[in-house]
């Protein structure tokens, strides 16, 4: 990230920040997704967090840190939608129809127990996953980017795999379908 | 049974799927709202200044009604003198049944509040409803520092705070620079203790305490005038401070879990001349977790 950009957006160029958020909306976008795992809550998180970004940009010490503390603004603003979603029950959606599936290795029953497993999970955890297994952040980034011990991370990252492979591994049948939107 | 290398494998490609792409309309509409939205400037310290000169102003009011009466007495010569009015304490609103309104956020401007209007935190990891009296303004800075700001006669004259204190500074007369590693723990006593150790301040005994029925700890925090400091931050979140205590100032911390979530409700001294307007929002309290 271009810490020149970053400057110039905490003194309050709107322009400066409009390039950040272009470059940074994207992967923002894709993070709050595969948190939150609805994509219309994810649009609202993304939305509150640039809009949080740009507010405490001048209380950022140091802007070579505007990636990971970028991710940090993020996953409170998951959070808070997520809270703030009174409806929204981890669990009773299990796919989304608008998310495009890819060629993978992941089977269809392991993408339905997967989905289960990981709305089972809190945000904090799901963070965890998310940026160590999406991002490939090391558990030294993930705990700078979260702001949490790197002793935190690495309880919440097995705590979250646990619960995964143990989904992964259920015997029972999959759930009926349930249609996000 | 899968192994971890099996696990991490399917989870690697599930999470590949979804969406890679900030929509258009989206990005739109933050780039819209920019120029309305104000960026904000560490001002908690312009705030407690701020505060400082209120306070001073009470004590030199203080000073000249009793001056006032003494001369009085003097020149009159008549033991028979009325009282001077004290301040009435704000009945207690009536306690929420559900919040009406949720605050504005951000609202450092200090939105104006509706006395005998139920309202509720924005964005705030626990659910928190109050009610308040006249003159009672929003003047929040985050999500996790709320603050209620009281301006009796136009001035501030206090906040009430509701805050999500996950560090303290290493350093309250640098803040800001330091922080521990690791942070504070997160239980109350966890905060307790970090709160009883800090320099510069001195601490009472934690004694037990509950809001709206969730426990915790009630201590007051005195900042020491001997620190040569202009101000003693020490409450922060893991990367920046969120406030602090003015050298010869108490704040009364009332630190309480919601079954689990750790918040700090800050307020002014015991003694201060407002004491009952703060009690009594505080009375109408409810927390959710």
């Amino acid at each position: 990230m271009d810490t020149d950009l970053v400057i110039q957006a905490q003194r309050g160029d709107e322009q400066a920040f409009a390039s950040l958020a272009v470059a940074a909306g994207d992967r923002l976008h894709a993070v709050a997704h595969r948190i939150l795992r609805d994509i219309d809550l994810a649009e609202d998180a993304t939305q509150q967090a640039l809009l949080s970004i740009w507010r405490d940009l001048p209380q950022l010490r140091d802007p070579a840190r505007f990636e990971a503390w970028s991710y940090r603004l993020l996953v409170r603003a998951c959070y808070a939608e997520a809270r703030r979603n009174r409806s929204w029950h981890p669990g009773l959606r299990l796919v989304d129809t608008d998310t495009p599936m890819a060629d993978s290795s992941a089977s269809v029953a392991d993408r339905d127990q997967l989905e289960r497993g990981f709305r089972r999970l809190s945000i904090d955890h799901r963070a965890v996953v998310v940026l160590h297994h999406y991002l490939d952040f090391t558990l030294d980034e993930v705990a700078d980017a979260l702001g949490v011990p790197v002793g935190t991370v690495r309880s919440r990252l097995h705590y979250a795999m646990r619960g995964l492979r143990a989904a992964l591994d259920a015997d029972a049948r999959p759930a009926p379908r349930e249609v996000a939107k | 049974m899968s192994t971890d290398r099996d696990v991490n494998r399917i989870v690697r490609s599930w999470m590949d799927e979804g969406v890679t792409a900030l929509p258009d309309h989206l990005l739109d509409a933050v780039l819209d709202q920019i120029p309305a939205t104000p960026q904000r400037r560490p001002s908690w310290l312009a705030r407690r200044s701020s505060s400082m000169n209120t306070y001073l102003k009470f004590g030199l009011a203080a000073t000249a009604v009793v001056a006032a009466l003494v001369i009085g007495l003097q020149l009159i010569g008549s033991p028979n003198v009325v009282a001077p009015p004290t301040a009435t304490p704000t009945p207690s609103a009536a306690a929420p049944s559900a919040a009406d309104i949720t605050l504005p956020l951000p609202s450092v401007t200090g939105s104006q509040l509706a006395a005998g209007t139920s309202y509720f935190l924005p964005d705030f990891p626990v659910g928190v409803a109050f009610t308040v009296a006249d003159r009672w303004r929003a003047c929040s800075e985050s999500p996790v520092e709320q603050l209620l700001c009281y301006y009796p006669s136009g001035d501030f004259a206090g906040q009430l705070g509701f805050l999500i204190v996950t560090n303290v500074a290493v350093d309250p007369c640098s803040p800001g620079e330091v922080f521990p590693d690791p942070p504070v723990g997160p239980s109350v006593d966890d905060l307790v203790t970090a709160i009883s150790s800090l320099e510069g301040f001195e601490v009472t005994t934690p004694v037990d305490t509950s809001v709206d029925g969730f426990s915790g700890k009630l201590l007051t925090v005195s900042a020491s005038t001997d620190s040569g400091c202009d101000a003693l931050a020490p409450w922060a979140t893991e990367d920046r401070v969120i406030g602090g205590v003015l050298p010869g100032h108490t704040d009364v911390l009332r630190i309480l879990d919601v079954d689990g979530d750790r918040i700090v409700i800050t307020s002014p001294d015991p003694i201060y001349p407002y004491a009952a307007e703060f009690d009594a929002v505080l009375a109408t309290v409810q927390l959710e977790p």
